[in-house]
């Protein structure tokens, strides 16, 4: 089952004549980690903010589980969904951790008993329990992004979207981000999309969408999208270690299997092989 | 005129008084004219710090910089600081946060006629330097603000180029970029090395130090713990390690094929390493 759907939506802002989604459709499978790429501008944080209301397109329909994305249908839509912007500096509401995760709750009028549960149990989730008093002056950029992903969780949406949440952070931030989300994804109680340049992020998600000029060119499962370097190079996102050494050896006239190959994998081909 | 040679001498350096742990402690350093450095070191090892005072933005608590001919020190006045900021050109993370102007030939020019420049030397620095980051010399009438972001960036960085420094930092010049602009803005910061500008390029992609730097100076908690080219940094796991530092992917999998008994060089880039094992497949599909 999918837990979004789109058909056929058309989006472009106003006062332009470029069309940012062209009767786009698409499904996002329900307890799946799916990544959208492409290049800067190609529709991607566009079609994020068409799932949660930010944006409403020109035509066709979302639906998010079974309510359909609508004005009058916001505050349904908002229970569900979660969104994880680029910049960890500018979501950070309140004056310390444990604050900010009842932004949120308090916006929603949680009893104050079940208010503290909440922020207990979705800063244990994130690993931010003994920092719960921190000011997030005091915080690093991964920390504070892992605020935010609390602050979502304890509003218990069944749909967590990140906007390349991981691309202003050090490689630990991003590490601490990465590692909390396939955590997520094992409980099975999240769909999570994200939007990423990352090479090592698509590479952990189970299915890539990639959208190109306001169209999805190549849908499926990680191991068969990011198979296609050539693909990768024309839209411009970074392509995986092992598949970027798989291709350097086909270029040089070596033959190797073609399939989709980690790091792991292409350095046991080899041992293989040599 | 002399390119300078950075000279950075017993440099330490506290933000207050108060602070127990200095920013920097006792730091040497010697950078040839015309290098390209990388500078790396987990968050708050003091990376950041130290590019500062290269361009003179704060003065050594103890220790002496030089830049050129120019050298600051405890005791040094503001306009020492601006002798050094003269060489100098600092492109801060996200530098587009900072673009103002109604166009982006304004942007660009308010460096330049800051330095009290004629308006036609100005002029002619906004259009070299929109050609340093190639970007089309028509884009001086846009507004910067309806650019893409990687766009933008290479905007502002333009800006820090039109005042001709000799010296260019970049702090993390590609977070946020997506491939393709991360590999057409390094592209660009390649040929003004080749041209003859010195690099400090502070980042955490140990990818883009492996393929682009000669030099690469590791930071830790305020220490510098090790200079020197990125096989020899990279050679090393364990210090890496200790260091907070990744490994760059072509380093990472040829330790592992040596360490299944592989016998290969270790190999900074995906290129240096596929040449090498073509070697070894190939003469073995010539043995069958």
């Amino acid at each position: 089952m999918d837990a979004v759907t789109l058909t056929n939506i058309r989006f472009q802002y106003p006062n332009t004549n470029q069309v940012i989604l062209d009767d786009v459709s698409l499904g996002f499978p329900q307890g799946e980690w799916t990544t959208i790429i492409g290049h800067n501008g190609s529709g991607k944080s566009t079609l994020a903010r068409l799932i949660d209301g930010l944006l409403v397109p020109q035509q066709g329909q979302i639906t998010v589980g079974s309510v359909p994305v609508t004005e009058e249908n916001m505050t349904k839509v908002h229970q569900q969904v979660g969104i994880v912007f680029q910049n960890p500096d500018n979501q950070f509401v309140g004056a310390t951790v444990a604050d900010d995760v009842a932004f949120g709750l308090e916006n929603r009028q949680v009893p104050r008993d079940e208010m503290q549960t909440r922020i207990q149990q979705s800063l244990a989730a994130v690993d931010m329990v003994e920092l719960a008093d921190a000011e997030p002056a005091m915080l690093s950029g991964g920390q504070k992004q892992r605020v935010a992903i609390a602050g979502i969780l304890a509003l218990e949406p069944k749909i967590i979207i990140l906007d390349e949440a991981t691309s202003m952070l050090d490689p630990a931030g991003r590490q601490l981000v990465l590692n909390l989300l396939q955590q997520l994804r094992t409980q099975q109680k999240y769909t999570i999309i994200s939007i990423t340049h990352d090479p090592a992020e698509m590479a952990i998600a189970d299915r890539v969408v990639v959208l190109d000029q306001g169209k999805i060119i190549r849908q499926g499962p990680v191991a068969k999208v990011l198979q296609d370097v050539k693909l990768l190079q024309q839209i411009g996102v970074g392509i995986p270690a092992g598949q970027a050494l798989r291709q350097a050896l086909v270029d040089r006239g070596i033959s190797v299997p073609a399939r989709y190959f980690t790091e792991q994998e292409m350095v046991e081909w080899l041992c293989q092989k040599l | 005129m002399v390119m300078p040679e950075i000279v950075i001498k017993n440099v330490s350096f506290n933000y207050s008084a108060q602070n127990t742990r200095p920013a920097l402690d006792d730091v040497n350093l010697r950078i040839a004219a015309g290098s390209f450095v990388g500078i790396v070191g987990h968050t708050g090892s003091g990376k950041s710090t130290l590019v500062s005072l290269i361009d003179g933005l704060g003065k050594p608590t103890s220790g002496q910089i030089q830049v050129g001919t120019a050298t600051v020190n405890a005791q040094s006045s503001p306009e020492d600081l601006a002798q050094l900021r003269r060489h100098v050109g600092y492109v801060f993370q996200f530098p587009e946060q900072q673009l103002f102007a109604e166009t982006v030939g304004q942007d660009i020019a308010f460096g330049p006629t800051n330095l009290g420049w004629s308006s036609e030397r100005v002029q002619a620095a906004v259009q070299e330097a929109l050609k340093l980051v190639g970007l089309p010399a028509e884009f001086a009438d846009r507004s910067p603000f309806a650019l893409s972001g990687g766009q933008m960036r290479r905007v502002a960085i333009a800006g820090v180029l039109a005042m001709k420094p000799s010296v260019l930092i970049l702090d993390e010049p590609t977070a946020g970029l997506d491939a393709a602009a991360t590999e057409r803005l390094l592209t660009n910061v390649a040929q003004l090395h080749a041209a003859g500008t010195t690099i400090l390029l502070i980042t955490h992609q140990m990818d883009q130090i492996a393929r682009y730097a000669d030099q690469v100076v590791v930071m830790n908690q305020g220490h510098l713990v090790k200079s020197a080219p990125p096989r020899e940094i990279f050679a090393d796991p364990a210090f890496l390690a200790a260091n907070h530092l990744n490994v760059p992917a072509a380093v990472a999998m040829s330790h592992q094929l040596r360490d299944a008994g592989v016998n290969i060089d270790p190999a900074l880039s995906i290129d240096t390493l596929a040449d090498q094992l073509t070697a070894k497949l190939g003469g073995k599909h010539g043995e069958q």
